[in-house]
C-alpha cells in the first residue's frame, strides 16, 4: 500500500486538513494521522464510534453473574456449615461478586481496547516514518493515480493562511513510499 | 499559535522529553550503592523468611490470644499505601486537574508496587504458605473449594483485582512513552521497548483508544480502591472482637488509605526530585498542593477516629472496655497519642498554615503521617487482640527480630522496586507532560 | 460426599447432639481434666520458656476468678474447653473450610486443612484455640505414651478441644458390632471420665432421658457469653451461692 505523507507543524491544521480532504472526497478510510502527543480535537472523519463502554459493561456483568452462578452451585455441591449460616448467603457471596464484577469491567475496557486500537494487530500497519515532536503526520493512502489528485489538495491546504496570515507549514512528500 | 511561540514550545518539549530521558540513563556510584543497600535488606528479609518457615512459626513474636502482628499491621499499611495513585491518577483524571501529570505515573508505579509487597504479607503471615493456592478455586479431585463466605477469600479477590486494574492503569499510559524509547534506541534494546509498547504507532485510531480506556479504567478502578480497602477493613469488622466489630471500619480504612497514599506519594516525589534532579518538574505548587490535600484527608480522618472512639467510650459496653482502655490509656497511651500528634497535629500546623508551608515541610508532615499510620494500624490490630472477652485469656505482644527483619525488608523492597523502575521507564509521562510556565 | 442436605439448617435428623454440662457446684479446679485431655489427645508441653511467651496449649482450662478480699474471698473455678458453638463465629471466618460444623453438632477441626491463617483462633470469644508454635517432639520413652488414635499435628495448624471426635467414633464402632443403638453414658470424652468430683457430663441432647439433657434443662444451666449469639453446646450449672 502506498502512502501520500504530509508532515504538519500545527496539530490543529492537520486535523482541519482531514476534514478538508474528506469533504473534497477523500475516503476517510483511506486517511490516518499520527502525533506523539495527543489531539486536543480529532478530525470529524476519524472519530470513530466506540463500543468499549458497552463491552466493559457487558463484561462486568458476565463476570458478576458467572461468579455467583459459580459460588451458588459449588456451595450448594458441598455443603459444609460454617457457623449456621446459608450455605449461599447473599451477602457475603455478593462480596466476590462485586469484585468479580469490577475486574470483568477491566477485562472488557482491555480488550475493546486491544480490539479497537488495532494495536497487537501486527499486519501491514503504515509507517508514520519519523514524527515530529508537537506536529502531526498525515499518511494518506491512494494509489499513484490517485495521487495526482490529492497532492494538489493537500499543498493547498499547505499554503492556505492561518489566523495570525502566517502559512501554515505542511511539508508534503514529492513521493509515495 | 505564532510561528516563533510554537518553535520555543517545540524545543522546550524536546528539552523536557531530553532531560526525562536522560534520568534514564547511566547509573552513578550513589544509585548502585542504593541498589546494593537495597538489595542486602531485602535478602536479609528473604533469610529471615526462610528461617520462619524452617524453624517454625515460634520464631515471632505471637502468641495467644494475639494470633495476628505486625504482619497483618504491615499489611494494611501497605494496601492503604497503595491507594496512593488511584487518587492522584483516577480522580484527578477524572476531575481534570493538570497539575496531576507530572506525578501521575509516579503515584501509579507506588500503587502496583505496594500492591505486590502488601500482597506478599498474606503468604508470610501464614503458616503453611506452601498450601496458599487452597484458598484460589479451582476445580480438583477432592471436590474441596475455598470458603466464599471468608473474608480472607474475598482479599484475595479484591486484591487480586486491584493489582491487575492497577497494573494496565500503569501500563496504558506508559505504550506511548515505551514507542517513543524504542524510536531512540537501536538494536535489542529497540526491540525491547518496541514489544513493550505493542507496535503503538501514534495513530489517531491509538490515541483516542487509549484516551477513551484511561477514562473508563479511572472510573473502575476508582470502585475498585473502595472495594478493596473495604474488603481489607472487613477482615476485622466480620470478627465479633471487641473494638473490631464497628461499622465505621471500612469507610474509615479507605479513608486512612488515601490518606496514607498522599503521604507516600509526597515523600516519593520528594526523594525523586532530589535523586533525580527533577527540581524543575516536581515544582513547589506540586507539593503545596498534595500537601493541601494531605490536611484535607488529614481532617477526615480526625472525623472517623473521633467518632469511632467516642462511640466506644460512651456505649460502655464491658466486653470493648478494656481493649479500649489499653489503646488510649494504658500501656499503648503513649503510641496512641502519638499517632494523633502524627496524623493530625503536624501536618495541621506545618501545612495549614500558610507562612509554614513549603516543601521541606510538606515532606515533613507526610513522613510523620506515615509513621502515624503505621501506628494506627497496629492499634487497631492489637490491643484488641491483648484483650478478649474472658479476662483470663488476655494476653501481651512484641514483635521478634524475624519481624522486624521483614518489615524492614518490605521497605527495602519497596526502594529496590522503584530504583529499578526509574531506569527502565520514564518517570514523568512525556506525551502528558505540559509545560505551564514557558519562560523558564 | 457429605449427605446431609441442608446443612445450613439445624438438622432435623436423629443423629446425636453432643452437648456438655459443667456443674459449676461440683467442680474443685483441681485441673485433672486438664491433665487429662493433654494425654488423651498428645497436647505437647510448651516448657517454661515457651509458656511465659503466652504459648502454653490447654485445650481445656479453668479460668480461676477471686472475688472479694481476705478473709471474705470467694473462688469461683471455670472449666472452659472447645463450646461447639450452633453459631460458632470461628468458622465462616476461615478460607479453606478447615473448621465447620459436622452434622451432630461438632465443630471440626480438619488440621491437614488448616493453612495457619489463625482468624479463627483471633475470632473465638472463648479463646480456646491454639496454634502449633513448633512442631511437637517427645523425648524417648515419652514417645510411647501417644494415643494412637489421635493425631500428632504437624508446625502451624490451629487445633482445640474436640469433644473427643475419636472417643465418639469409637462407641459408635462399637455399639455398631454389638448391633445396638449409642446408648447414654457410652461416649465418655477424658475429661469428663477423669474429673473426680463428676461435674461434667457429656451426651446427646436431643435425647430427653439422657443425664446431659436432664442437666440443661435443669433450672441452674447458663451459658458463657450467651449475648454473643454463639449458641454455645457447654451448658453451666450455677454454682449455689
Amino acid at each position: 500500500m502506498k502512502h501520500l505523507r504530509a508532515e504538519f507543524d500545527d496539530p490543529a491544521a492537520a486535523a482541519a486538513a482531514v476534514d478538508a480532504l474528506a469533504a473534497a472526497g477523500v475516503d476517510p478510510r483511506a486517511m490516518e494521522l499520527y502525533s506523539r502527543r495527543p489531539l486536543e480535537r480529532y478530525p470529524d472523519a476519524l472519530r470513530r464510534r466506540s463500543f468499549q463502554s458497552l463491552g466493559a459493561v457487558a463484561c462486568a456483568i458476565a463476570a458478576g453473574v458467572g461468579a455467583t452462578a459459580l459460588m451458588a452451585w459449588i456451595q450448594r455441591d458441598y455443603p459444609l456449615n460454617t457457623g449456621g449460616m446459608p450455605i449461599v448467603s447473599g451477602w457475603s457471596t455478593g462480596v466476590v461478586t462485586l469484585e468479580m464484577t469490577l475486574a470483568g469491567a477491566v477485562l472488557g475496557i482491555c480488550v475493546v481496547l486491544l480490539w479497537e486500537s488495532g494495536l497487537l494487530s501486527g499486519g501491514a500497519k503504515a509507517d508514520p516514518k519519523g514524527l515530529p515532536d508537537r506536529g502531526a503526520v498525515l499518511l494518506v493512502s491512494c494509489s499513484r493515480r490517485e495521487a495526482a489528485t490529492v497532492k494538489p489538495l493537500l499543498d493547498g491546504l499547505g499554503a492556505a493562511p492561518s489566523d495570525e496570515a502566517q502559512p501554515a507549514a505542511a511539508t508534503v512528500s514529492d513521493n509515495l513510499y | 499559535m505564532t510561528t516563533e511561540a510554537r518553535l520555543r514550545a517545540e524545543a522546550d518539549h524536546a528539552r523536557v522529553r531530553n532531560d526525562l530521558l536522560a534520568r534514564m540513563a547511566g547509573a552513578s556510584g550513589r544509585y548502585l550503592a542504593a541498589v546494593a543497600l537495597c538489595g542486602a535488606v531485602v535478602a536479609w528479609a528473604l533469610f529471615a523468611w526462610a528461617y520462619q518457615i524452617r524453624e517454625g512459626f515460634g520464631q515471632t513474636g505471637l502468641q495467644r490470644p494475639v494470633y495476628w502482628g505486625v504482619y497483618i499491621v504491615s499489611f494494611v499499611f501497605w494496601i492503604g499505601i497503595s491507594h496512593a495513585g488511584t487518587l492522584i491518577s483516577a480522580i484527578l483524571r477524572l476531575t481534570g486537574a493538570g497539575w496531576r501529570k507530572p506525578v501521575t505515573r509516579a503515584a501509579e508505579a507506588i500503587t502496583v508496587f505496594c500492591l505486590l509487597i502488601g500482597g506478599l504479607f498474606p503468604l508470610i503471615h501464614i503458616s503453611r504458605p506452601w498450601l496458599f493456592y487452597w484458598m484460589l478455586p479451582y476445580p480438583n479431585e477432592r471436590y474441596l473449594w475455598p470458603n466464599f463466605r471468608s473474608p480472607l477469600f474475598w482479599d484475595l479477590a479484591a486484591i487480586l483485582t486491584y493489582l491487575a486494574g492497577s497494573a494496565i492503569f500503569l501500563y496504558l499510559p506508559l505504550i506511548p512513552d515505551l514507542a517513543e524509547i524504542a524510536d531512540r534506541s537501536s538494536g535489542l534494546k529497540r526491540k525491547a521497548y518496541r514489544a513493550l509498547s505493542l507496535g503503538w504507532t501514534g495513530s489517531s485510531r491509538q490515541w483516542q483508544a487509549l484516551e477513551r480506556s484511561m477514562q473508563l479504567m479511572a472510573l473502575v478502578i476508582l470502585a475498585i480502591a473502595v472495594s478493596v480497602h473495604s474488603v481489607v477493613a472487613s477482615d476485622f469488622s466480620m470478627s465479633v472482637n471487641p473494638a473490631w466489630h464497628s461499622t465505621i471500619f471500612a469507610p474509615y480504612f479507605v479513608v486512612g488509605a488515601i490518606f496514607s497514599g498522599i503521604a507516600a506519594l509526597v515523600v516519593v516525589m520528594a526523594v525523586l526530585r532530589k535523586l533525580m534532579r527533577l527540581e524543575n518538574y516536581l515544582r513547589e505548587e506540586h507539593f503545596s498542593k498534595l500537601g493541601k490535600l494531605l490536611v484535607l484527608m488529614s481532617l477526615v480522618w480526625l472525623y472517623f477516629t473521633f467518632s469511632e472512639h467516642l462511640t466506644a467510650w460512651y456505649g460502655n459496653r464491658p466486653l470493648e472496655m478494656p481493649a479500649l482502655h489499653l489503646k488510649e490509656r494504658g500501656a499503648y497511651g503513649a503510641l496512641f497519642w502519638a499517632m494523633v500528634a502524627c496524623n493530625f497535629a503536624l501536618p495541621f500546623v506545618l501545612v495549614g498554615i500558610r507562612r509554614l508551608r513549603s516543601i521541606p515541610t510538606v515532606v515533613a508532615s507526610s513522613v510523620a503521617v506515615l509513621a502515624g499510620m503505621w501506628l494506627e494500624r497496629f492499634l487497631i490490630v492489637v490491643p484488641t487482640l491483648q484483650r478478649p472477652a474472658l479476662p483470663a485469656a488476655w494476653g501481651a505482644y512484641a514483635p521478634s527480630w524475624v519481624e522486624v527483619s521483614i518489615g524492614a525488608g518490605t521497605f527495602a523492597a519497596m526502594a529496590l522496586l522503584y530504583l529499578l523502575f526509574v531506569k527502565a521507564f520514564p518517570i514523568i509521562a512525556i506525551w502528558e507532560y505540559e509545560d505551564e510556565a514557558p519562560a523558564s | 460426599m457429605p449427605d446431609n442436605k441442608e446443612a445450613g439448617e439445624r438438622p432435623a435428623d436423629p443423629s446425636p447432639q453432643w452437648a456438655m454440662a459443667i456443674d459449676l457446684d461440683r467442680c474443685t479446679g483441681c485441673e485433672a481434666c486438664v491433665v487429662a485431655c493433654s494425654a488423651e489427645n498428645n497436647v505437647p508441653v510448651a516448657g517454661p520458656d515457651q509458656a511465659a511467651l503466652g504459648r502454653a496449649k490447654h485445650w481445656i482450662r479453668i479460668d480461676r476468678y477471686y472475688e472479694g478480699e481476705f478473709p471474705n474471698v470467694k473462688v469461683r473455678h471455670r472449666p472452659v474447653l472447645c463450646q461447639h458453638c450452633d453459631e460458632a463465629p470461628c468458622e465462616p471466618v476461615c478460607p479453606v473450610y478447615a473448621t465447620y460444623q459436622n452434622a451432630e453438632g461438632l465443630n471440626v477441626q480438619v488440621y491437614n486443612r488448616c493453612i495457619g491463617t489463625r482468624y479463627c483462633a483471633n475470632n473465638c470469644p472463648y479463646s480456646v484455640r491454639f496454634f502449633t508454635w513448633f512442631a511437637p517432639e517427645w523425648e524417648e520413652p515419652l514417645d510411647l505414651q501417644l494415643n494412637p488414635d489421635v493425631s500428632v499435628r504437624p508446625a502451624g495448624v490451629v487445633e482445640k478441644c474436640t469433644f473427643c471426635a475419636h472417643r465418639i467414633k469409637r462407641a459408635k464402632l462399637t455399639a455398631d458390632e454389638e448391633g445396638r443403638p449409642l446408648r447414654d453414658g457410652d461416649v465418655q470424652p477424658a475429661c469428663v471420665q477423669s474429673c473426680p468430683a463428676e461435674a461434667m457430663t457429656f451426651g446427646d441432647q436431643t435425647d430427653p432421658d439422657s443425664k446431659v439433657a436432664r442437666a440443661i434443662s435443669s433450672g441452674r444451666s447458663e451459658q458463657l457469653l450467651p449475648e454473643l449469639g454463639t449458641k454455645p453446646r457447654v451448658f453451666y450449672l450455677k454454682k449455689a451461692d
